[in-house]
């Protein structure tokens, strides 16, 4: 009978918390659907009218979606931004994710002042992404530049270029901004990862005479694969969503000559217009916003789940 | 449609609440002119003093963000009462949506310019939506002391434009401030220097269709556009608008191209300056310069206080009000007959009795691409030689043939 008494009491206790927590999720929940949900669904269903200027005309179907994807003039440029994305999210996988990977490699194995360096490395992920813009365009500014003046303090007058203003360098100056301000992020996840690995295992190795080499691609890899899918697909989503660090340092309309178009650059000159672009179009902008988030939505899904079914159990 | 009711309701329960004894009618009055709050606020005592039962606020958001702001407010059925507009398509995408109220025969608008009134003008219905308020000029500004120093006289042709940049350079001083990261910046540019080659009637002949920009006087135009890149600063293709303007006002580079509204900039930095129009073509022929509207005022349609408002807009198409805008901000009013003080804006006046419209702003944006984009994207590739000038042209022409 006591063990009765004691199951229903641990029962209630369960109830009583689970209706807690939900009490507690209740105002993320809500805030979550006023903001993030209602608006998603209201761009849909902007997607579907046409729009002159501010005013909504008629239901126009999926028309908005069929100009964007296949009338030349626009698909032109559509396919521009998207394929300047795909060179973000590959770069950045390389220049970004890599880097921090050989970083957490390194810090894995309790280098001196290892805690200085964990703190210096994530320090650029806390400062505002606008902030980090500002300051990188100053430093490359052509003129007053810290970036130039460097390189011609140290006799590479030829590298003196200016960074933001030509359209082969503008982009990739603006990716190494976006690594700099981020790579500290899947330092510490990889890092994190690299941690929860027992040490007994490579340990075993070392002493079974492996190499540093082996035991990184044979064990530690394949063991934070998990951290790995994280940072793969948020890289994706951060990539096809860029847009703070263009538009802070070169303009809405992806100057020079487009080369640092984006689709989130695009998206907001279609739908707000801007004084170059012209006049807003709710339209043509919500049925682009629809058709990124389908596109980052099911490639976010299916890249997860093809990197977890390759993912090793640590058993 | 009881969104409005039920506002109107509150606003008044609000400020029957508030301000019982004066009966205050209030008015919001939305802006992008951050740099202009003080003025603004000294002319509006001007109004309030002659009709104490009307309180206007004036709210100036940046400038970049403006229209978003604005017409996420006026999509969501608020907004403020009284609209500081741009012109052009800017405002019909506004007013094209029935956010404003035609004022045909609630504002006399008889002593503007036609011209002007046309930026205010939807196409469609021919109504007038704004009161016009102020006009740009796109000016060569040249630094006074450094002209001085190296013995030159601004020019007034090309050739002598082409060598007095000569002789800077030579001196080791940056001839033009202008760069082309903000592609807005080097458009306005082509404003001082391209009109004088394709000349008065281009304008005329583009827009009715008589023409494209693929015409050989538009080639002539952008080949001399190209000629400017050498005295351009080093590094132009990376030189932002913040840039020039330093560049300028610190004494490296001695001239500048940019829009009147620069010249308030000007005398804060404590600069020795004189300005000019473009260098004529040829020796004799006129210098002409590129103006447009920069925008007008306008009154909310879903105002629920737009008697008021429309008696605040009326006051902003008198003379009193153009005299207060040429003394107060230095922009040239729209209005007639209005004697600056400033001999600044009293010589841009007489500058402009040889103006054409800037071309893409007041005629080729209402579609898209527009041509502002277009010819942005042209002179970028223009002036860093990765273009022809006839290939800029040609795409230029191209772009607006297959705009919608």
């Amino acid at each position: 009978m006591q063990s009765t008494d004691y199951e229903s009491v641990r029962r209630a206790r369960t109830r009583n918390l689970k209706l807690w927590l939900a009490l507690l999720l209740t105002p993320a929940a809500l805030l979550l659907i006023v903001f993030v949900f209602i608006p998603m669904g209201s761009a849909v269903l902007y997607s579907l009218y046409e729009w002159d200027g501010l005013a909504r005309k008629g239901y126009v179907g999926l028309a908005n979606f069929s100009d964007i994807l296949f009338d030349p003039v626009r698909n032109k440029v559509l396919f521009h931004a998207f394929w300047n994305n795909v060179k973000v999210f590959v770069t950045l996988m390389i220049i970004q994710n890599g880097y921090a990977l050989v970083l957490a490699m390194l810090l894995a194995r309790n280098p001196r002042g290892y805690r200085f360096y964990q703190v210096v490395f994530f320090l650029p992920v806390i400062l505002s992404t606008v902030i980090v813009s500002f300051q990188w365009k100053l430093f490359l500014n052509p003129v007053f530049g810290l970036v130039n003046k460097a390189l011609i303090a140290v006799g590479l007058e030829s590298w003196a270029v200016p960074w933001l203003g030509l359209p082969e360098t503008a982009l990739p100056a603006m990716m190494l901004v976006n690594a700099w301000h981020w790579f500290g992020f899947p330092t510490l996840v990889f890092l994190a990862a690299i941690h929860r690995i027992p040490t007994d295992f490579i340990e075993a190795a070392r002493l079974d005479g492996a190499s540093e080499w082996r035991i990184a691609r044979e064990i530690i890899w394949p063991l934070m694969a998990p951290a790995v899918t994280i940072i793969v697909v948020l890289t994706f989503i951060g990539s096809f969503n860029w847009f703070e660090i263009p538009y802070v340092m070169n303009g809405l309309e992806g100057s020079p000559q487009g080369s640092t178009d984006m689709l989130g650059l695009l998206f907001y000159r279609t739908a707000f217009g801007s004084i170059s672009a012209g006049g807003s179009d709710f339209g043509h902008g919500s049925a682009l916003a629809v058709l990124m988030f389908i596109f980052i939505f099911v490639f976010s899904i299916l890249a997860t789940k093809y990197l977890t079914s390759r993912e090793v159990e640590m058993n | 449609m009881n969104k409005h009711l039920t506002r109107a309701v509150v606003t008044a329960a609000v400020l029957g609440l508030a301000v019982p004894a004066l009966a205050q009618t209030e008015l919001s009055f939305w802006s992008w002119r951050q740099e202009d709050v003080k003025a603004y606020n000294e002319m509006i005592a001007e109004f309030e003093k002659t009709h104490p039962d009307i309180k206007v606020t004036y709210t100036a958001h940046e400038a970049k963000a403006y229209n978003t702001i604005l017409t996420t407010a006026l999509a969501g059925g608020s907004g403020p009462d009284i609209i500081h507009t741009r012109a052009y398509g800017s405002l019909e995408n506004v007013s094209g949506a029935g956010y404003l109220e035609p004022l045909n025969d609630q504002v006399d608008l008889s002593n503007f310019p036609a011209d002007l009134v046309r930026g205010t003008t939807l196409r469609a219905d021919g109504k007038v939506y704004a009161v016009p308020f102020a006009t740009q000029t796109v000016l060569v500004y040249y630094n006074k002391d450094i002209f001085e120093q190296q013995g030159l006289t601004p020019p007034a042709t090309w050739d002598e434009f082409m060598d007095v940049a000569e002789k800077l350079k030579a001196a080791g001083i940056t001839p033009l401030a202008n760069g082309t990261a903000d592609g807005w910046t080097i458009e306005v540019a082509s404003g001082a220097i391209m009109p004088n080659f394709y000349g008065p009637d281009f304008f005329g002949e583009v827009t009715s269709g008589k023409t494209t920009f693929a015409d050989p006087r538009y080639v002539d135009a952008l080949e001399h556009m190209a000629q400017l890149a050498p005295y351009m600063p080093q590094g132009f293709e990376g030189v932002d608008y913040a840039t020039m303007k330093a560049l300028f006002t610190s004494g490296a580079a001695a001239m500048f191209i940019g829009g009147s509204w620069e010249i308030p900039g000007w005398r804060d930095a404590g600069l020795n300056f004189g300005f000019m129009a473009g260098p004529a073509a040829e020796p004799g022929k006129d210098r002409l310069v590129a103006t447009w509207l920069d925008g007008g005022y306008g009154v909310n349609a879903a105002s629920p206080n737009k008697e008021a408002a429309l008696e605040f807009i009326r006051f902003t198409a008198t003379k009193e009000w153009g005299q207060m805008l040429a003394d107060k901000l230095a922009n040239v009013p729209a209005v007639k007959g209005v004697v600056p003080k400033d001999p600044a804006l009293a010589e841009i006046i007489k500058l402009q009795e040889h103006q054409t419209p800037y071309i893409m702003l007041v005629a080729f944006r209402f579609k898209k691409p527009t041509g502002s984009q277009l010819l942005q994207d042209g002179l970028q590739k223009l002036m860093t030689g990765a273009m022809s000038a006839e290939d800029v042209a040609k795409a230029v022409a191209d772009g607006i043939a297959s705009a919608k």
